[in-house]
């Protein structure tokens, strides 16, 4: 799976944000990142499983599998909510 | 073509109707050189607005058609339109933001009730606002609220103040960084290019970083405006 063109990602005073091209959008539909969810969004954007994006956090953060399937799990469903992936 | 210079950008703008370029004449330079950006409305925009606002002339949605125009080729070049109501006072611009209907307008006319022609304003509604180097400088245009106020003049801009309607007056400076983003968010335009994308957000970024925040709540009392002229002024006048 990978990400879908068309986002934007940049830093806006201390906090990683998301903001789609879709001219339809507002500025209200940005999504904002935490480190884990920056991290794991920079490792869509070629094409990744499941299961490499939890093997990248383990080695990352230095958790645990099962923390880290759970949390990747979590990003990757908000992701399929806000129809930014294509699998 | 008419040449217009807004913001430091010189913009031509081809209008079919007379009110554009009667809106935009405090801004209207005779030059030889080469536009920034050029812009028109079609006919096809035009009907739409027309069509789906009440109220329209064909004029004014072409006015309002090339008003969209404008921001999109301003956004890519670095001048962001920021939804305020902005005054100068000794050289410095303060705005006012808030959706629309909730008083920005109520309180600069406040603020030049009570302090008199040191308040000068710079636009009631729709200013633009040029960042560089981390300097980040208000620009009247010739889009503005209902009551038409707007000048051709600048200032640096020192505060920005989110206002909200209350009984009682308060007012408190935003510190958290999240908050002031979403904050700001409300009251941009999002462009349709990456480029204007990307530099509304370097606006944001260092609007947070450069310039105080604050939120007020306010009812519509003379002091109402003394709090949030002294908060974001730091000057004590007296009310008038």
């Amino acid at each position: 799976m990978k990400l879908k063109n068309g986002y934007i990602l940049r830093e806006v005073a201390g906090s990683t944000v998301v903001v789609p091209l879709d001219p339809n959008s507002t500025f209200g539909s940005m999504l904002r990142l935490n480190g884990t969810g920056k991290f794991l969004w920079e490792k869509l954007a070629a094409d990744v499983s499941r299961d490499a994006l939890v093997a990248a956090l383990v080695e990352e953060y230095e958790i645990d599998a099962q923390t880290a399937g759970r949390d990747t799990d979590a990003f990757l469903n908000s992701l399929r909510g806000y129809g930014a992936l294509e699998e | 073509m008419p040449k217009y210079r807004i913001a430091e950008l010189l913009i031509e703008i081809k209008a079919r109707y007379e009110l554009t370029p009667n809106a935009c004449r405090d801004y209207l330079v005779e030059t030889d050189e080469a536009p920034d950006f050029s812009v028109c409305a079609d006919e096809e925009e035009i009907a739409e607005i027309h069509a789906s606002t009440e109220n329209c002339s064909l004029g004014y949605a072409e006015f309002h058609a090339i008003f969209r125009h404008v921001v999109d080729g301003a956004a890519e070049r670095g001048v962001t339109l920021f939804h305020a109501a902005v005054v100068e006072v000794d050289g410095c611009a303060y705005a006012f933001s808030a959706p629309s209907g909730t008083g920005k307008s109520t309180h600069i006319r406040l603020w030049r009730k009570c302090f008199g022609k040191r308040v000068d304003i710079i636009n009631g509604d729709k200013p633009f606002v040029r960042l560089k180097d981390d300097v980040l400088t208000v620009y009247g245009s010739p889009f503005c609220g209902k009551e038409g106020w707007q000048r051709n003049a600048s200032a640096p801009l020192k505060g920005v103040c989110f206002l909200s309607r209350a009984e009682e007056n308060s007012i408190t400076r935003i510190t958290d960084e999240k908050e002031a983003m979403m904050r700001i968010f409300t009251q941009v335009l999002k462009t349709p290019t990456e480029k204007g994308i990307v530099e509304t957000l370097r606006f944001a970024d260092a609007l947070i970083k450069n310039v105080p925040i604050y939120a007020l709540e306010c009812n519509i009392s003379p002091e109402a405006a003394a709090l949030s002229f002294r908060t974001m002024t730091g000057l004590d006048l007296s009310l008038n």
